[in-house]
C-alpha cells in the first residue's frame, strides 16, 4: 500500500515538473479584456495567432467591465497585469503613469502603417507624439426608431438631416396617438450616462465638455447648461419617461420590449438588436441636430501593452495580430466591433440580418473623439453623479452645471 | 391560525415561484404588461445561456472549495484554541481570551483595505486561497468552542492523564469527539456565512472564472441589457445547491443557528 | 522529586496551551491587530492603486466631514437601522410564536419559512430587483391591477430606501426566527398552566409570560440585527439600478465605503470611512451593553 502511495507521488511529482518544463519552452502573453460577448470571438482568433506562432502561448483573462479598471489599477500596483490589454478614454491616466509600453519604436521598426486606421481613433491613443496602442474599433452614437410603432400611430418616419425640433414634434404626435389608444408607449428612451447621451448633445448645442487641450472644463457654457434644459424638456413634456422609470430599466431595454419609439443608443448594441424579435421593424438614423450640429461621440478600443510585460516581442506580435487585417475582418464578420481598420468595414455591414449598419460609417464620420484627459478617472465620476442629479430634477441645470464645472476644473488644475 | 401559516408561506415563497416562473419565459412575454402567470412554454434556453455565458461550474467550484477550506482550516484552529481557553492553565491567558473577544465586535469592514493589501503582497489575489484565508481565524467560533469544553466533566482529562495521554491526545482524542454536535453546528454556521458574503468575493476575485457563486451573480446585471429570463435562471442555479443541503440536513441547520442564540 | 515531576507537567502544560492557541493567535494578529493598525495608518496616507502613498495627516478625514456623500449615507444607515431593527423584531417574534402552535403541518410551515435563512442575498437582491422593477414588475402589476399607480420603488429617491429595507426585513426574519424558536422552546409549559389557571387569556400569556422569559432571545436578535443593518451592503449593492436616481438616497456607510475603496480605489480615504463605521458601530454596542441591564430578563 504505502508503496503504491510512493510510486503515485512520484508520477504525480514527475508529470508535475514535467508540465513546467514543457510551459517554460512556450511564451506565455497573458491578454485582458472586459467584454463576456466578444470572448468566444477573441478566443478564435487567439487561436488562430497561435497557430501562426507556435512559440506562443496566450492566455485570455476575462475580468467583467464593472471590475476591469479597478482589477487593473490593483494588478498594476501588485506587477501581476496582463502583458497585453484593452484600453479606452482612460488611457492617458494610464500612459502619464508610465505602466503601458511606448509603442513608437515597435511601429517604425515593423514599418506599420497607421494611416490604414480611422484617424480620430488612431490619434486618441497618441499622447505627446508618442503612440500607447493600436486601435481595434470603433462606437458611433445615433438613433435606433421602431418603424411598427411610428406606423401604428400614423407618424412619419424620422429621416437624415432631422433636427431636435423635428425629433420634438414627431414625438408629440407619437404621443397623442400613444394617449388615444391608450398603448402606453414611450415616444423617446435614453439611457442617460454620458456616452449616448448628454455628451452628445453638449456640443451638439454649442457646449464644451473639454477643450481640445484639455486644461478647461465648459460646463459654465451656455450650450452646455441649454443642453441638459433640453433633455429636462422632453421629460416635462411626457414625449420621455421621467429619470425615475429610465433609470429603473435601461432604455434599451424598454425598445427592446417594444414600449419605446426612439431610442439614441450606441453601435455597440448594434448586435443585440439586429436578433431581436422585431428587428426587420428598426430603423436607424443619424441623431437630430441642435442649434450647432449633430456630431456624436465617437468611442473606441486600442490594444495597449503593459511597459512590464514579461515578453515585449511576443506581446507586441499579438498586439499587432489583433490589430492587423485578419482579426478585423474576424470581428467585422462576427459584428462584434466596427474595425478602426478602414480596409477591414467592407467586412461589417453585409453581416447584418436587418440593421442598416452604413449609418454607423456615416456617423462616424463627424465623431469627435470620448473626452479625456489624464485625470478622467476622477472628474468623469463627478460629470456621471451632478448630471444624475439635474436630470432627476433634484438641481437645476445651471446649479448643476456650476457644480461640476468648479469640481472638474480644479482636478484639471492639479493635473500637471 | 391556518390562514395566518398560509399568508406567511406565501410571502416567503412567492418571490422563489415568481424566480423559477420567469426563468423560463422568453423574453417577450417576462415583459409583457400585465404578465401571464405561467410561462407559455417551458423551455431551458435561459438556463442554457447562462450556462453559457457564465463559468458556473467554476462559480460551483470556487464557493464549495472555499467553504471547504474555510470550515476545515477554522474547526482545527478555533478547537485548538477554544481547549487551551477552556482546560489549560497558562499566563497571560485571560488577557489573550478577552483580546479574542474584543475581536468579535469590531465590524470586518475595517480589516478590508489592509487584507486585500495582504493578498496583493503575496500574489494570491484570483485565487481560491484569498477568499478563505482570512476567515479562518474566528473569535466567535473560539468562543463557542470554549463553552462546550468548558461543559466537559474535568476528570475526563485526569483518568487520561493517568492513562499517560499529553494535553494534545486528550484534545485530540478524548474530547474532540465529545463537543462533535457543536462542531457540526459551527460547521454549519461557517459555511453559510462564507456561502453568503459578498464584498470580500468581489474585492479579491475579478477574473471571471475565479468567482463565487455570490459575485458571480453580481455579474448577471449585464453592462448592455438586462434580460431578467436569464437573471432569474441563473440565481436559481446559485440558490439549489444551498437550499438542497439545508433541506437534507435541516435539523442540523436549525440547531447550529438556534446555538448562537443561546449566551 | 514528586514536585519536580510536577513542575514538568506543568510547564508542558503551558507549552500546550501557547501552542494551542498559536495557529490562532497568528492569524488574529496578521489579520486583525496588523490590520487594524495598517488601516488606521492607510487612513492617513494617499493610498490609491499604484505609486507609493503620502503622508497626508488628517486629510482623509477632514474630506469625509466636509462631503456631503458621508452625512447622507451616515444618514441613511441610521434609517436603516430605525426601520428594520424594530421590524425584525416584531416579525420574528410574531412569526416564531406562530410557527410554535402545534397545528398540523408545522413542520412543513417551519421548513418553508426558513428558505430565506439559506439563500444567497445576492440571489434575494436580484429576485426582489425584478419584483420590483418599474415597468415589469409583479409588484406595480398587482398594484395597477387595483387601480394604483405604478411606484419607482428603486429609483424614486423618496422610496428607495423603504424598499431596501423591505427587502432587507424579508431576507432577515427568517434567520432570527429559527432563534426565537428555540428560545420558545426552552420556556417550561407550567408558566403556561399556572397562567392558565389563573384565568389569563392567550393575549395576556404572551405579554406576561412569552415575552419576558424570551426577553434574552429577543435581546440578541436586536443586537445581531442591528450589527447586521450597520453593515448593510449586498441588497443594496445588487437591487439598485445602476446610474439610478435612487443611489445617493440608499446608499449606506458599507456601499459608501466598498464605492470608495474599491472602485474609485482611493483606499486611503476608504480606510477613513471604514474608521468611521467601526467608531459609530462601538458607540452603539456599548449604549447597547448599558442598556442591556435595564430590561432583559435572565432566568437565573
Amino acid at each position: 500500500m504505502k508503496r503504491i502511495v510512493a510510486f503515485l507521488m512520484v508520477a504525480v511529482m514527475l508529470l508535475a515538473f514535467g508540465t513546467t518544463a514543457l510551459a517554460e519552452a512556450k511564451t506565455m502573453v497573458t491578454f485582458a479584456l472586459w467584454d463576456e460577448n466578444q470572448k468566444p470571438m477573441f478566443d478564435e482568433i487567439v487561436a488562430k495567432f497561435q497557430e501562426e506562432n507556435p512559440g506562443i502561448e496566450v492566455e485570455i483573462q476575462l475580468t467583467p467591465w464593472s471590475q476591469y479598471w479597478t482589477k487593473l489599477d490593483a494588478a498594476m500596483g501588485a506587477e501581476t497585469a496582463a502583458d497585453v490589454f484593452w484600453m479606452n478614454t482612460y488611457l492617458p491616466k494610464y500612459a502619464a503613469a508610465k505602466v503601458l509600453e511606448p509603442l513608437n519604436s515597435y511601429i517604425e521598426q515593423d514599418q506599420l502603417d497607421m494611416d490604414a486606421y480611422v484617424a480620430v481613433v488612431r490619434d486618441a491613443y497618441v499622447i505627446d507624439g508618442q503612440s500607447y496602442a493600436l486601435p481595434k474599433g470603433m462606437d458611433t452614437v445615433q438613433v435606433f426608431f421602431n418603424k411598427a410603432i411610428f406606423e401604428k400611430h400614423g407618424v412619419d418616419l424620422p429621416h437624415e438631416g432631422w433636427t431636435w425640433d423635428d425629433m420634438v414634434k414627431l414625438a408629440t404626435q407619437l404621443k397623442e396617438g400613444i394617449d388615444k389608444a391608450a398603448s402606453g408607449e414611450y415616444p423617446i428612451v435614453m439611457e442617460l450616462d454620458p456616452q449616448p447621451s448628454y455628451f452628445n448633445f453638449i456640443p451638439q448645442d454649442g457646449g464644451f465638455i473639454i477643450n481640445e487641450d484639455r486644461t478647461k472644463a465648459g460646463f459654465d457654457q451656455e450650450g452646455t447648461v441649454n443642453s441638459y434644459k433640453k433633455v429636462l424638456a422632453l421629460m416635462a413634456d411626457g414625449i420621455m419617461p421621467d429619470f425615475k422609470v429610465l433609470s429603473d430599466t435601461k432604455g434599451t431595454d424598454l425598445f427592446l420590449s417594444q414600449k419605446a419609439a426612439i431610442l439614441f443608443m450606441g453601435s455597440w448594441k448594434a448586435m443585440l438588436l439586429d436578433d431581436a424579435s422585431f428587428a426587420e421593424h428598426i430603423g436607424l438614423v443619424p441623431m437630430p441636430k441642435m442649434d450647432n450640429s449633430n456630431v456624436s461621440v465617437l468611442g473606441g478600443l486600442g490594444f495597449a501593452m503593459n511597459a512590464k510585460a514579461k515578453d515585449k516581442e511576443a506581446a507586441w506580435k499579438l498586439i499587432k495580430y489583433l490589430a492587423g487585417e485578419e482579426s478585423n475582418k474576424m470581428q467585422a464578420e462576427g459584428k462584434i466591433d466596427m474595425p478602426a481598420l478602414i480596409s477591414a468595414q467592407q467586412y461589417y455591414a453585409p453581416n447584418f440580418k436587418h440593421l442598416d449598419a452604413s449609418v454607423f460609417f456615416k456617423v462616424a464620420e463627424t465623431g469627435y473623439f470620448f473626452p479625456t484627459s489624464q485625470k478622467v478617472a476622477e472628474w468623469l465620476p463627478v460629470v456621471m453623479d451632478v448630471s444624475t442629479q439635474i436630470l432627476s430634477g433634484a438641481v437645476s441645470p445651471e446649479a448643476g452645471c456650476q457644480m461640476i464645472q468648479e469640481q472638474m476644473q480644479a482636478i484639471l488644475d492639479s493635473e500637471q | 391560525m391556518h390562514l395566518a401559516l398560509v399568508l406567511l408561506s406565501f410571502i416567503t415563497l412567492a418571490p422563489f415561484v415568481w424566480m423559477l416562473l420567469t426563468s423560463f419565459k422568453t423574453f417577450e412575454e417576462s415583459v409583457q404588461m400585465p404578465p401571464d402567470i405561467l410561462p407559455q412554454a417551458w423551455n431551458l434556453i435561459n438556463y442554457r445561456i447562462v450556462l453559457n455565458k457564465f463559468p458556473f461550474a467554476m462559480f460551483y467550484w470556487n464557493t464549495f472549495a472555499m467553504m471547504g477550506m474555510t470550515v476545515a482550516v477554522q474547526l482545527v484552529v478555533c478547537s485548538m484554541a477554544g481547549y487551551a481557553f477552556a482546560r489549560l492553565q497558562f499566563p497571560g491567558k485571560e488577557f489573550l481570551f478577552t483580546l479574542c473577544l474584543a475581536l468579535l465586535m469590531v465590524p470586518g469592514q475595517i480589516f478590508l483595505v489592509p487584507h486585500y493589501d495582504i493578498m496583493v503582497r503575496l500574489k494570491l489575489t484570483n485565487s481560491i486561497t484569498a477568499l478563505w484565508l482570512p476567515k479562518i481565524f474566528s473569535a466567535f467560533g473560539t468562543f463557542m468552542l470554549r463553552q462546550f469544553f468548558q461543559g466537559l466533566p474535568k476528570s475526563l482529562d485526569e483518568a487520561a492523564m493517568i492513562d499517560g495521554s499529553g494535553f494534545f491526545g486528550i484534545y485530540a482524542r478524548i474530547l474532540l469527539p465529545l463537543v462533535k454536535p457543536a462542531l457540526i453546528s459551527l460547521a454549519i454556521l461557517t459555511a453559510l456565512s462564507a456561502f453568503k458574503d459578498l464584498m470580500w468575493p468581489l474585492i479579491v476575485n475579478n477574473a471571471m472564472d475565479k468567482m463565487t457563486l455570490s459575485a458571480g451573480l453580481a455579474m448577471l446585471i449585464g453592462e448592455h441589457t438586462t434580460i431578467y429570463p436569464q437573471v432569474m435562471a441563473g440565481s436559481a442555479l446559485a440558490v439549489w445547491p444551498m437550499i438542497l443541503l439545508f433541506l437534507m440536513f435541516q435539523k442540523h441547520f436549525v440547531e447550529g443557528i438556534a446555538l448562537t442564540g443561546i449566551k | 522529586m514528586k514536585s519536580r515531576a510536577r513542575n514538568q507537567l506543568r510547564r508542558g502544560e503551558i507549552l500546550a496551551g501557547y501552542s494551542m492557541i498559536a495557529p490562532l493567535y497568528i492569524g488574529l494578529i496578521v489579520f486583525y491587530l496588523f490590520a487594524f493598525g495598517q488601516n488606521i495608518y492607510d487612513s492617513l496616507t494617499n493610498k490609491s492603486s499604484f505609486g507609493v502613498p503620502d503622508f497626508v495627516g488628517l486629510a482623509n478625514y477632514i474630506k469625509m466631514f466636509k462631503a456631503p456623500y458621508f452625512y447622507q449615507a451616515l444618514q441613511n444607515t441610521l434609517m436603516y437601522v430605525v426601520i428594520c431593527v424594530p421590524l425584525v423584531v416584531v416579525f420574528s417574534v410574531l412569526v416564531a410564536v406562530l410557527l410554535n402552535v402545534g397545528v398540523r403541518g408545522t413542520g412543513a410551515y417551519r421548513t418553508l419559512s426558513f428558505l430565506p435563512a439559506v439563500t444567497l442575498p445576492a440571489a434575494i437582491a436580484l429576485m426582489w430587483k425584478w419584483l420590483l422593477n418599474y415597468e415589469f414588475g409583479l409588484i406595480n402589476a398587482l398594484l395597477n391591477a387595483f387601480g394604483i399607480s405604478s411606484i419607482a420603488w428603486l429609483s424614486d429617491p423618496q422610496v428607495v430606501l423603504f424598499a431596501v429595507s423591505m427587502v432587507f426585513v424579508w431576507s432577515s426574519v427568517s434567520y432570527q426566527v429559527i432563534v426565537l424558536l428555540a428560545g420558545l422552546q426552552g420556556i417550561s409549559s407550567n408558566y403556561y398552566e399556572a397562567a392558565r389557571i389563573d384565568g389569563a387569556g392567550r393575549v395576556q400569556q404572551f405579554f406576561s409570560i412569552t415575552l419576558p422569559l424570551l426577553s434574552p432571545s429577543i435581546f440578541f436578535v436586536m443586537v445581531t440585527s442591528i450589527i447586521n443593518v450597520f453593515q448593510i451592503f449586498d441588497i443594496i449593492y445588487l437591487i439598485i439600478p445602476q446610474y439610478s436616481s435612487g443611489t445617493a438616497a440608499s446608499r449606506s456607510l458599507a456601499t459608501f465605503f466598498f464605492e470608495e475603496a474599491f472602485i474609485k480605489f482611493q483606499k486611503g480615504y476608504g480606510a477613513a470611512i471604514a474608521v468611521a463605521l467601526f467608531v459609530v458601530i462601538m458607540v452603539v454596542t456599548l449604549a447597547q451593553m448599558w442598556f442591556q441591564k435595564k430590561w432583559v430578563h435572565y432566568d437565573e
